[in-house]
Protein backbone atom coordinates (compact mmCIF):
# COMPACT_ATOMS: atom_id res chain seq x y z
CA UNK A 1 0.00 0.00 0.00
CA UNK A 2 1.16 3.68 -0.65
CA UNK A 3 1.54 6.39 1.44
CA UNK A 4 -1.06 8.08 3.10
CA UNK A 5 -2.34 10.60 0.79
CA UNK A 6 -3.76 14.04 1.17
CA UNK A 7 -5.22 16.10 -1.40
CA UNK A 8 -6.28 19.88 -1.38
CA UNK A 9 -10.21 19.79 -0.97
CA UNK A 10 -10.64 16.60 0.73
CA UNK A 11 -12.41 17.33 3.93
CA UNK A 12 -9.63 16.09 6.25
CA UNK A 13 -8.41 18.73 8.05
CA UNK A 14 -6.72 16.79 11.19
CA UNK A 15 -4.86 15.56 8.42
CA UNK A 16 -4.21 18.71 6.97
CA UNK A 17 -3.42 19.86 10.55
CA UNK A 18 -1.13 16.98 11.34
CA UNK A 19 1.31 18.24 8.57
CA UNK A 20 1.31 21.88 9.10
CA UNK A 21 1.73 20.64 12.77
CA UNK A 22 4.94 18.94 11.91
CA UNK A 23 6.22 20.73 9.23
CA UNK A 24 6.14 24.01 10.40
CA UNK A 25 8.60 24.06 13.24
CA UNK A 26 11.23 22.75 10.53
CA UNK A 27 10.31 25.00 7.97
CA UNK A 28 10.65 28.14 10.20
CA UNK A 29 13.89 27.46 11.59
CA UNK A 30 15.60 26.40 8.55
CA UNK A 31 14.12 29.38 7.27
CA UNK A 32 15.16 31.79 9.61
CA UNK A 33 18.63 30.80 10.57
CA UNK A 34 20.16 29.17 7.08
CA UNK A 35 17.93 30.27 4.21
CA UNK A 36 17.34 33.66 5.32
CA UNK A 37 21.70 34.30 5.81
CA UNK A 38 22.31 32.52 2.61
CA UNK A 39 19.94 35.54 0.74
CA UNK A 40 20.89 38.14 3.46
CA UNK A 41 24.81 37.15 3.16
CA UNK A 42 23.86 38.11 -1.14
CA UNK A 43 22.02 41.74 0.29
CA UNK A 44 24.42 42.36 2.89
CA UNK A 45 27.39 41.59 -0.44
CA UNK A 46 26.17 45.11 -1.96
CA UNK A 47 26.57 47.08 1.49
CA UNK A 48 29.12 48.52 3.08
CA UNK A 49 28.11 47.98 6.92
CA UNK A 50 29.73 49.32 9.95
CA UNK A 51 28.48 47.27 13.36
CA UNK A 52 29.43 49.81 15.63
CA UNK A 53 27.59 52.49 14.09
CA UNK A 54 24.93 50.40 12.41
CA UNK A 55 25.47 52.73 9.30
CA UNK A 56 24.56 50.76 5.78
CA UNK A 57 25.58 52.41 2.64
CA UNK A 58 24.96 50.80 -1.11
CA UNK A 59 28.22 50.41 -2.83
CA UNK A 60 27.18 48.22 -5.59
CA UNK A 61 29.54 45.80 -6.80
CA UNK A 62 32.39 47.48 -5.14
CA UNK A 63 33.26 44.88 -2.33
CA UNK A 64 33.14 41.99 -5.41
CA UNK A 65 35.75 44.41 -7.22
CA UNK A 66 37.75 44.70 -3.90
CA UNK A 67 37.84 40.90 -3.56
CA UNK A 68 39.03 40.49 -6.96
CA UNK A 69 42.12 43.16 -6.13
CA UNK A 70 42.71 41.83 -2.81
CA UNK A 71 45.88 40.15 -3.00
CA UNK A 72 45.10 38.66 0.57
CA UNK A 73 41.90 37.10 -0.36
CA UNK A 74 43.59 35.61 -3.82
CA UNK A 75 46.51 34.28 -1.63
CA UNK A 76 43.63 32.64 0.84
CA UNK A 77 42.12 31.05 -2.07
CA UNK A 78 45.79 29.67 -3.04
CA UNK A 79 46.12 28.73 0.54
CA UNK A 80 42.75 27.15 0.77
CA UNK A 81 43.48 25.01 -2.77
CA UNK A 82 47.62 23.77 -1.72
CA UNK A 83 45.40 22.56 2.12
CA UNK A 84 42.69 20.66 0.05
CA UNK A 85 45.55 19.25 -2.61
CA UNK A 86 47.36 17.89 0.53
CA UNK A 87 44.45 16.79 2.52
CA UNK A 88 41.99 15.26 0.13
CA UNK A 89 45.00 12.61 -1.28
CA UNK A 90 46.14 11.61 2.52
CA UNK A 91 42.64 11.20 4.37
CA UNK A 92 41.18 8.85 1.59
CA UNK A 93 44.16 6.86 1.06
CA UNK A 94 44.49 6.50 5.22
CA UNK A 95 40.85 5.94 5.11
CA UNK A 96 41.20 3.39 2.77
CA UNK A 97 43.83 1.64 4.47
CA UNK A 98 42.73 1.93 8.20
CA UNK A 99 39.25 0.07 6.45
CA UNK A 100 41.14 -2.48 4.82
CA UNK A 101 43.38 -3.09 7.70
CA UNK A 102 40.00 -3.87 9.80
CA UNK A 103 37.44 -5.24 7.49
CA UNK A 104 37.45 -8.57 7.76
CA UNK A 105 36.89 -9.47 11.52
CA UNK A 106 39.27 -10.71 13.45
CA UNK A 107 39.28 -10.54 17.43
CA UNK A 108 41.30 -7.15 17.19
CA UNK A 109 39.27 -5.62 14.58
CA UNK A 110 36.54 -4.17 17.26
CA UNK A 111 39.27 -2.81 19.41
CA UNK A 112 41.11 -1.20 16.27
CA UNK A 113 38.12 0.33 14.61
CA UNK A 114 37.42 1.75 18.23
CA UNK A 115 40.61 3.39 18.42
CA UNK A 116 40.81 4.81 14.74
CA UNK A 117 36.78 6.36 15.82
CA UNK A 118 38.29 7.72 19.11
CA UNK A 119 39.98 10.77 17.12
CA UNK A 120 36.74 11.29 15.20
CA UNK A 121 34.60 11.90 18.23
CA UNK A 122 37.00 13.95 20.23
CA UNK A 123 35.93 17.61 20.20
CA UNK A 124 37.71 19.62 17.45
CA UNK A 125 39.30 22.01 20.28
CA UNK A 126 40.95 19.02 22.56
CA UNK A 127 42.53 17.41 19.58
CA UNK A 128 43.82 20.98 17.86
CA UNK A 129 45.06 21.45 21.69
CA UNK A 130 46.76 18.55 21.93
CA UNK A 131 48.31 17.69 19.00
CA UNK A 132 49.53 21.79 18.98
CA UNK A 133 51.18 21.12 22.04
CA UNK A 134 53.10 18.25 20.82
CA UNK A 135 54.01 19.81 18.30
CA UNK A 136 55.54 23.04 19.95
CA UNK A 137 59.23 23.63 18.86
CA UNK A 138 61.05 23.12 22.48
CA UNK A 139 58.38 21.45 24.98
CA UNK A 140 56.31 19.10 22.24
CA UNK A 141 56.51 15.60 22.21
CA UNK A 142 56.95 15.42 18.53
CA UNK A 143 60.22 16.76 18.44
CA UNK A 144 61.50 14.78 21.73
CA UNK A 145 60.41 11.71 19.33
CA UNK A 146 62.17 12.59 16.39
CA UNK A 147 65.33 13.57 18.76
CA UNK A 148 65.29 9.71 19.89
CA UNK A 149 65.12 8.55 15.92
CA UNK A 150 67.97 11.35 15.04
CA UNK A 151 65.72 13.21 12.79
CA UNK A 152 66.31 17.03 12.95
CA UNK A 153 63.79 18.84 15.11
CA UNK A 154 60.99 20.80 12.94
CA UNK A 155 59.27 23.86 13.99
CA UNK A 156 55.84 23.11 12.79
CA UNK A 157 52.88 25.55 13.50
CA UNK A 158 55.68 28.79 14.06
CA UNK A 159 57.33 28.03 10.69
CA UNK A 160 55.76 29.46 7.06
CA UNK A 161 56.75 26.84 5.24
CA UNK A 162 55.33 23.57 7.79
CA UNK A 163 52.29 25.80 9.44
CA UNK A 164 49.97 24.70 6.72
CA UNK A 165 51.52 20.81 6.52
CA UNK A 166 50.58 20.63 9.81
CA UNK A 167 47.05 21.94 10.14
CA UNK A 168 46.97 19.29 7.55
CA UNK A 169 48.28 16.52 10.07
CA UNK A 170 46.42 18.02 12.69
CA UNK A 171 42.59 17.44 10.61
CA UNK A 172 43.53 14.49 8.64
CA UNK A 173 44.66 12.77 11.96
CA UNK A 174 41.24 13.28 13.43
CA UNK A 175 39.16 12.71 10.26
CA UNK A 176 40.45 9.48 8.32
CA UNK A 177 38.80 7.27 10.85
CA UNK A 178 35.63 8.57 9.47
CA UNK A 179 37.13 8.37 5.69
CA UNK A 180 37.34 4.25 7.11
CA UNK A 181 33.90 4.37 8.02
CA UNK A 182 32.77 5.08 4.66
CA UNK A 183 34.82 2.71 3.27
CA UNK A 184 34.18 0.18 5.51
CA UNK A 185 30.01 0.73 4.25
CA UNK A 186 31.16 0.46 0.97
CA UNK A 187 33.76 -2.51 1.07
CA UNK A 188 30.51 -4.23 3.43
CA UNK A 189 28.35 -4.37 0.47
CA UNK A 190 30.86 -6.34 -1.77
CA UNK A 191 29.72 -9.90 -2.50
CA UNK A 192 32.22 -12.19 -0.82
CA UNK A 193 31.46 -14.66 -4.02
CA UNK A 194 33.71 -12.03 -6.00
CA UNK A 195 36.52 -12.82 -3.91
CA UNK A 196 35.62 -16.61 -3.48
CA UNK A 197 36.42 -16.40 -7.37
CA UNK A 198 39.49 -14.82 -7.45
CA UNK A 199 40.81 -17.17 -4.94
CA UNK A 200 39.20 -20.11 -7.05
CA UNK A 201 41.35 -18.54 -10.22
CA UNK A 202 44.56 -17.99 -8.17
CA UNK A 203 44.67 -14.16 -7.22
CA UNK A 204 47.22 -13.61 -4.24
CA UNK A 205 45.64 -10.97 -1.63
CA UNK A 206 46.96 -7.56 -3.21
CA UNK A 207 45.35 -8.64 -6.58
CA UNK A 208 41.91 -9.16 -5.06
CA UNK A 209 42.02 -5.93 -3.81
CA UNK A 210 43.42 -4.68 -7.02
CA UNK A 211 40.83 -6.85 -9.54
CA UNK A 212 38.14 -6.74 -6.96
CA UNK A 213 37.79 -3.96 -4.34
CA UNK A 214 39.15 -0.81 -5.70
CA UNK A 215 36.86 -1.26 -9.03
CA UNK A 216 33.72 -2.32 -6.43
CA UNK A 217 34.26 0.69 -4.36
CA UNK A 218 34.08 3.42 -7.38
CA UNK A 219 31.10 5.15 -5.79
CA UNK A 220 32.85 4.99 -2.36
CA UNK A 221 35.51 6.82 -3.49
CA UNK A 222 33.80 9.89 -5.55
CA UNK A 223 31.85 10.41 -2.50
CA UNK A 224 34.72 10.22 0.01
CA UNK A 225 36.79 12.79 -2.33
CA UNK A 226 33.59 15.01 -2.92
CA UNK A 227 32.77 15.18 0.99
CA UNK A 228 36.17 15.47 1.58
CA UNK A 229 36.91 18.27 -0.47
CA UNK A 230 33.63 20.40 0.94
CA UNK A 231 35.53 19.63 3.73
CA UNK A 232 38.89 21.25 2.90
CA UNK A 233 36.97 24.34 1.70
CA UNK A 234 35.36 24.94 5.05
CA UNK A 235 38.33 24.32 7.00
CA UNK A 236 38.53 26.88 10.15
CA UNK A 237 38.58 25.87 13.71
CA UNK A 238 41.72 24.41 14.17
CA UNK A 239 43.45 27.25 12.19
CA UNK A 240 41.52 29.97 14.27
CA UNK A 241 42.57 28.21 17.25
CA UNK A 242 46.38 27.57 16.98
CA UNK A 243 47.89 30.34 13.90
CA UNK A 244 44.65 32.64 13.41
CA UNK A 245 46.21 32.88 9.81
CA UNK A 246 49.78 33.35 10.43
CA UNK A 247 52.89 33.06 10.52
CA UNK A 248 53.31 35.55 7.34
CA UNK A 249 49.50 34.17 6.20
CA UNK A 250 50.47 30.58 5.51
CA UNK A 251 47.57 29.82 7.11
CA UNK A 252 45.47 32.54 5.93
CA UNK A 253 42.53 30.34 4.58
CA UNK A 254 39.63 31.74 3.44
CA UNK A 255 36.98 31.34 6.07
CA UNK A 256 40.20 32.79 8.34
CA UNK A 257 40.04 35.90 6.06
CA UNK A 258 36.17 36.01 6.25
CA UNK A 259 36.28 36.05 9.89
CA UNK A 260 39.20 38.97 10.09
CA UNK A 261 37.38 40.77 7.77
CA UNK A 262 34.54 40.30 9.91
CA UNK A 263 35.15 40.72 13.20
CA UNK A 264 38.78 42.08 12.82
CA UNK A 265 38.52 44.70 10.44
CA UNK A 266 34.85 45.32 11.03
CA UNK A 267 34.01 45.17 7.25
CA UNK A 268 30.48 43.13 7.32
CA UNK A 269 29.16 43.68 4.10
CA UNK A 270 33.05 42.72 2.40
CA UNK A 271 32.49 39.45 4.22
CA UNK A 272 29.53 38.88 3.44
CA UNK A 273 30.84 39.42 -0.31
CA UNK A 274 33.21 36.72 0.22
CA UNK A 275 30.81 34.57 2.01
CA UNK A 276 28.79 34.46 -0.73
CA UNK A 277 31.86 33.26 -3.72
CA UNK A 278 32.70 30.55 -0.86
CA UNK A 279 29.42 29.38 -0.71
CA UNK A 280 28.92 29.46 -4.52
CA UNK A 281 32.45 27.08 -5.06
CA UNK A 282 30.98 24.79 -2.44
CA UNK A 283 27.66 24.63 -4.02
CA UNK A 284 29.36 24.12 -7.04
CA UNK A 285 31.25 21.19 -5.89
CA UNK A 286 27.64 19.58 -4.59
CA UNK A 287 26.29 20.15 -7.70
CA UNK A 288 29.34 17.95 -9.08
CA UNK A 289 28.83 15.18 -6.47
CA UNK A 290 24.64 15.01 -7.13
CA UNK A 291 25.68 14.94 -11.33
CA UNK A 292 28.30 12.20 -10.60
CA UNK A 293 25.85 9.90 -8.67
CA UNK A 294 22.97 10.44 -10.96
CA UNK A 295 25.68 9.23 -13.71
CA UNK A 296 26.96 6.24 -12.26
CA UNK A 297 23.00 5.54 -11.10
CA UNK A 298 21.78 5.59 -14.85
CA UNK A 299 25.17 3.41 -15.83
CA UNK A 300 24.51 0.33 -13.63
CA UNK B 1 45.99 -24.04 7.59
CA UNK B 2 49.69 -24.85 7.27
CA UNK B 3 52.24 -22.49 9.30
CA UNK B 4 55.28 -21.82 7.68
CA UNK B 5 57.89 -19.12 8.08
CA UNK B 6 56.29 -16.45 5.74
CA UNK B 7 53.33 -17.14 7.24
CA UNK B 8 54.90 -16.48 11.15
CA UNK B 9 56.65 -13.34 9.51
CA UNK B 10 53.62 -11.73 7.76
CA UNK B 11 51.85 -12.21 11.31
CA UNK B 12 54.04 -10.13 13.14
CA UNK B 13 54.51 -7.61 10.09
CA UNK B 14 50.82 -7.09 10.86
CA UNK B 15 51.12 -6.88 14.33
CA UNK B 16 54.02 -4.13 14.10
CA UNK B 17 51.68 -2.44 12.10
CA UNK B 18 48.61 -2.39 14.74
CA UNK B 19 51.47 -1.80 17.53
CA UNK B 20 52.69 1.27 15.04
CA UNK B 21 49.05 2.50 14.64
CA UNK B 22 47.70 1.99 18.01
CA UNK B 23 50.51 4.56 19.51
CA UNK B 24 49.99 7.19 16.82
CA UNK B 25 46.26 7.37 17.55
CA UNK B 26 46.59 7.19 21.08
CA UNK B 27 50.05 9.01 22.06
CA UNK B 28 48.24 12.22 22.27
CA UNK B 29 45.84 10.50 24.58
CA UNK B 30 48.33 9.04 26.70
CA UNK B 31 50.02 12.39 26.95
CA UNK B 32 46.71 14.12 28.17
CA UNK B 33 45.91 11.86 30.69
CA UNK B 34 49.54 11.78 32.01
CA UNK B 35 50.01 15.63 32.19
CA UNK B 36 46.84 15.90 33.44
CA UNK B 37 47.46 15.04 37.22
CA UNK B 38 50.91 15.96 37.01
CA UNK B 39 52.59 19.65 38.82
CA UNK B 40 54.12 21.87 36.12
CA UNK B 41 57.18 21.67 37.12
CA UNK B 42 57.66 17.84 36.41
CA UNK B 43 56.16 18.50 32.87
CA UNK B 44 58.63 19.68 31.03
CA UNK B 45 60.86 18.28 32.94
CA UNK B 46 60.36 14.82 31.55
CA UNK B 47 59.91 15.71 27.54
CA UNK B 48 63.26 15.63 26.49
CA UNK B 49 64.44 12.52 26.21
CA UNK B 50 60.92 10.14 26.19
CA UNK B 51 61.23 7.82 28.62
CA UNK B 52 57.86 6.46 30.87
CA UNK B 53 58.46 9.70 32.95
CA UNK B 54 56.95 11.73 30.07
CA UNK B 55 53.55 9.94 30.23
CA UNK B 56 53.15 8.55 34.21
CA UNK B 57 53.39 11.84 36.77
CA UNK B 58 55.65 10.77 39.36
CA UNK B 59 53.55 12.98 42.19
CA UNK B 60 50.40 12.93 40.77
CA UNK B 61 48.41 15.92 41.91
CA UNK B 62 44.50 16.73 41.65
CA UNK B 63 45.12 20.76 41.64
CA UNK B 64 44.81 20.99 38.39
CA UNK B 65 41.21 19.98 38.19
CA UNK B 66 40.84 21.69 41.62
CA UNK B 67 42.00 25.20 40.24
CA UNK B 68 39.73 25.00 36.68
CA UNK B 69 36.47 23.83 38.61
CA UNK B 70 37.33 25.93 41.39
CA UNK B 71 39.36 29.84 40.43
CA UNK B 72 38.09 29.32 36.23
CA UNK B 73 35.00 28.51 36.53
CA UNK B 74 34.68 25.31 34.40
CA UNK B 75 32.06 23.84 36.25
CA UNK B 76 30.10 26.79 34.75
CA UNK B 77 31.33 25.70 31.03
CA UNK B 78 30.77 21.76 31.62
CA UNK B 79 27.35 22.76 33.21
CA UNK B 80 26.34 24.92 29.93
CA UNK B 81 28.06 22.71 27.46
CA UNK B 82 25.33 19.70 28.90
CA UNK B 83 22.70 22.11 29.24
CA UNK B 84 23.81 22.73 25.08
CA UNK B 85 23.96 19.50 24.38
CA UNK B 86 20.83 18.06 26.23
CA UNK B 87 18.57 20.74 24.39
CA UNK B 88 20.23 20.10 20.62
CA UNK B 89 19.53 16.58 21.03
CA UNK B 90 16.16 16.70 22.53
CA UNK B 91 15.03 19.88 20.44
CA UNK B 92 16.46 18.57 16.95
CA UNK B 93 14.78 14.77 17.39
CA UNK B 94 11.78 16.02 17.89
CA UNK B 95 11.32 18.43 15.31
CA UNK B 96 13.46 16.60 12.84
CA UNK B 97 11.52 13.33 14.08
CA UNK B 98 8.47 15.14 13.34
CA UNK B 99 9.62 16.81 9.96
CA UNK B 100 10.75 13.08 8.54
CA UNK B 101 7.55 11.00 9.68
CA UNK B 102 5.50 13.43 7.70
CA UNK B 103 7.96 13.62 4.55
CA UNK B 104 8.32 10.00 4.36
CA UNK B 105 4.63 8.77 5.21
CA UNK B 106 2.05 11.21 3.80
CA UNK B 107 1.69 12.73 0.00
CA UNK B 108 0.55 16.16 -0.42
CA UNK B 109 1.42 18.66 -2.56
CA UNK B 110 4.56 19.93 -2.55
CA UNK B 111 6.44 17.18 -0.15
CA UNK B 112 8.95 16.80 -3.40
CA UNK B 113 9.81 20.67 -3.22
CA UNK B 114 9.87 20.60 0.83
CA UNK B 115 11.99 17.72 0.97
CA UNK B 116 15.01 19.15 -1.61
CA UNK B 117 14.98 22.56 -0.04
CA UNK B 118 15.72 20.97 3.56
CA UNK B 119 18.34 19.16 1.48
CA UNK B 120 19.60 21.95 -0.42
CA UNK B 121 20.79 23.78 2.73
CA UNK B 122 23.36 20.88 3.32
CA UNK B 123 25.38 22.13 0.30
CA UNK B 124 25.73 25.53 2.30
CA UNK B 125 27.94 24.75 5.25
CA UNK B 126 27.85 26.62 8.41
CA UNK B 127 31.35 28.34 7.82
CA UNK B 128 29.91 29.78 4.51
CA UNK B 129 27.09 31.59 6.52
CA UNK B 130 28.66 32.19 9.80
CA UNK B 131 28.78 36.19 9.22
CA UNK B 132 25.02 36.43 7.85
CA UNK B 133 24.05 34.00 10.69
CA UNK B 134 25.51 36.06 12.91
CA UNK B 135 23.83 39.62 11.49
CA UNK B 136 20.56 37.52 11.65
CA UNK B 137 20.61 36.28 15.49
CA UNK B 138 21.87 39.43 16.36
CA UNK B 139 18.86 41.48 14.76
CA UNK B 140 16.50 39.04 16.33
CA UNK B 141 18.08 40.18 19.40
CA UNK B 142 19.30 36.80 20.33
CA UNK B 143 23.07 37.72 20.57
CA UNK B 144 24.60 36.69 24.06
CA UNK B 145 21.47 34.30 24.89
CA UNK B 146 21.41 30.46 25.75
CA UNK B 147 18.58 29.81 22.95
CA UNK B 148 21.16 31.45 20.56
CA UNK B 149 23.53 28.77 21.17
CA UNK B 150 21.31 25.63 20.41
CA UNK B 151 18.09 27.35 18.73
CA UNK B 152 20.17 27.32 14.82
CA UNK B 153 20.91 24.02 15.26
CA UNK B 154 17.89 22.31 15.70
CA UNK B 155 16.46 21.92 12.27
CA UNK B 156 19.14 19.32 10.54
CA UNK B 157 18.56 18.21 7.19
CA UNK B 158 21.27 15.74 7.92
CA UNK B 159 19.05 14.42 10.78
CA UNK B 160 16.08 14.59 8.53
CA UNK B 161 17.33 12.41 6.19
CA UNK B 162 18.59 9.88 8.63
CA UNK B 163 15.49 9.91 9.74
CA UNK B 164 13.27 10.02 6.85
CA UNK B 165 15.13 6.94 5.57
CA UNK B 166 14.45 5.21 8.54
CA UNK B 167 10.70 5.91 8.51
CA UNK B 168 10.32 5.01 4.99
CA UNK B 169 11.31 1.34 5.86
CA UNK B 170 8.19 1.13 7.93
CA UNK B 171 5.44 -0.82 5.60
CA UNK B 172 2.63 1.81 5.54
CA UNK B 173 -0.02 -0.53 5.97
CA UNK B 174 0.73 -0.15 9.65
CA UNK B 175 -0.55 3.56 9.68
CA UNK B 176 -3.28 2.54 7.31
CA UNK B 177 -4.38 -0.28 10.08
CA UNK B 178 -3.87 2.58 12.07
CA UNK B 179 -6.21 5.16 10.68
CA UNK B 180 -9.05 2.14 10.25
CA UNK B 181 -8.54 1.28 14.19
CA UNK B 182 -9.41 5.47 14.45
CA UNK B 183 -6.16 6.87 15.83
CA UNK B 184 -6.04 10.04 14.91
CA UNK B 185 -2.89 11.02 12.41
CA UNK B 186 -0.90 13.33 14.95
CA UNK B 187 -0.60 10.47 17.11
CA UNK B 188 0.18 7.86 15.03
CA UNK B 189 3.54 9.62 14.93
CA UNK B 190 3.80 9.00 19.15
CA UNK B 191 2.35 5.73 19.40
CA UNK B 192 2.76 4.08 16.58
CA UNK B 193 5.86 5.18 14.16
CA UNK B 194 8.53 6.90 16.93
CA UNK B 195 8.79 3.39 18.61
CA UNK B 196 9.69 2.45 15.62
CA UNK B 197 12.69 4.14 14.58
CA UNK B 198 14.31 4.56 18.14
CA UNK B 199 17.99 2.88 16.73
CA UNK B 200 18.04 5.69 14.06
CA UNK B 201 16.65 7.81 17.39
CA UNK B 202 19.82 7.24 19.10
CA UNK B 203 21.98 7.60 16.21
CA UNK B 204 21.06 10.80 15.37
CA UNK B 205 20.96 12.20 19.17
CA UNK B 206 24.48 10.70 19.76
CA UNK B 207 25.69 12.55 16.36
CA UNK B 208 24.21 15.54 17.63
CA UNK B 209 25.66 15.17 21.31
CA UNK B 210 29.21 15.37 19.39
CA UNK B 211 28.54 18.06 17.56
CA UNK B 212 26.97 20.40 20.09
CA UNK B 213 29.94 19.40 23.16
CA UNK B 214 32.19 20.67 19.97
CA UNK B 215 30.74 23.90 19.84
CA UNK B 216 33.91 26.29 19.41
CA UNK B 217 33.26 29.10 16.27
CA UNK B 218 29.85 29.69 17.18
CA UNK B 219 29.73 30.61 21.05
CA UNK B 220 32.94 32.38 20.23
CA UNK B 221 30.82 34.59 18.19
CA UNK B 222 27.74 34.82 19.00
CA UNK B 223 28.49 35.51 23.30
CA UNK B 224 30.46 38.35 24.61
CA UNK B 225 29.86 37.26 28.30
CA UNK B 226 30.91 34.30 30.43
CA UNK B 227 27.52 33.35 31.62
CA UNK B 228 26.83 31.09 29.01
CA UNK B 229 30.26 29.78 27.66
CA UNK B 230 30.60 26.55 26.87
CA UNK B 231 33.97 23.83 27.69
CA UNK B 232 35.19 24.25 23.84
CA UNK B 233 35.79 27.92 24.11
CA UNK B 234 36.94 27.60 28.02
CA UNK B 235 39.61 25.69 26.38
CA UNK B 236 40.51 27.52 23.49
CA UNK B 237 40.86 30.35 25.84
CA UNK B 238 43.77 28.26 28.12
CA UNK B 239 45.25 27.69 25.01
CA UNK B 240 45.07 30.77 22.86
CA UNK B 241 46.43 33.05 25.67
CA UNK B 242 49.49 31.90 25.30
CA UNK B 243 50.35 30.81 29.05
CA UNK B 244 52.61 27.78 30.12
CA UNK B 245 50.06 26.54 32.26
CA UNK B 246 50.12 23.81 30.02
CA UNK B 247 48.73 21.47 32.93
CA UNK B 248 45.69 22.85 32.82
CA UNK B 249 44.74 22.52 28.92
CA UNK B 250 45.95 19.22 29.70
CA UNK B 251 43.34 18.90 32.63
CA UNK B 252 40.83 20.97 30.63
CA UNK B 253 40.79 18.08 27.63
CA UNK B 254 40.68 15.24 29.81
CA UNK B 255 37.14 16.69 31.26
CA UNK B 256 35.93 17.44 28.20
CA UNK B 257 37.02 13.93 26.65
CA UNK B 258 35.96 11.98 29.70
CA UNK B 259 32.24 12.00 29.37
CA UNK B 260 32.59 11.76 25.31
CA UNK B 261 34.69 8.54 25.48
CA UNK B 262 32.24 6.75 27.80
CA UNK B 263 29.23 7.54 25.59
CA UNK B 264 30.97 6.10 22.91
CA UNK B 265 32.21 3.54 24.47
CA UNK B 266 28.65 2.33 25.40
CA UNK B 267 26.70 3.60 22.28
CA UNK B 268 29.52 3.03 19.73
CA UNK B 269 27.50 0.94 17.30
CA UNK B 270 24.57 3.25 16.87
CA UNK B 271 26.84 5.62 16.53
CA UNK B 272 28.73 3.52 13.38
CA UNK B 273 25.21 2.46 11.70
CA UNK B 274 24.46 6.22 11.95
CA UNK B 275 27.42 7.35 10.31
CA UNK B 276 27.46 4.43 7.72
CA UNK B 277 24.30 5.09 6.58
CA UNK B 278 24.81 7.91 4.12
CA UNK B 279 26.53 9.92 6.55
CA UNK B 280 27.47 13.05 5.19
CA UNK B 281 28.59 15.53 8.25
CA UNK B 282 30.67 15.05 10.68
Amino acid sequence: MARIQYKPGKKDAELLLTILLYMVPTMILIGVFQLLPIVKAFEYSFFKINLMSGAKTFVGFRNYISAWNDARFINSLVTTVRYFLMRVPLQVLSGFFLALLIFRPKRWTGPMRTIFLLPVITSMVVITAILGLMMHPTNGLFNAVLDILHIPPLEYLTNPDQALESIVFITVWKNSGLTMLFFLAGMVAISPTLYEAATIDGASSFQKHWYVTLPMLKKTFAFVVITTTIRSFQVFGPILLTTAGGPADATRVVVMHIYDNAFVYNQMGYASALSVVLAVILIAVSLLQIRGSRMKKGGM
Amino acid sequence: MRIDTTDIGRKTALYMLLAILTILFLMPYMWMLGSAFKPRSELFTYVFPVSWKTFIPLEPTLRNFSRLLNELGFMRNIFNSLLLAASTVTGSILVCGMTAFVLAMIEFPGRRLLYLLIMFTMMVPFEARMIPTFLVVQGLGLSNTFTALYLPWLADAFLIFLFTNHFSEIPSDLYHAAVIDGCPHRKVFWRIMLPNIVPALISGGLIKFFIAWDAYVWPLIILRSDKWQVIGVAIANLFTDQSIEWELIFAGSLLSTVPIIILFFFLQKYYIAGMMSGGVKE
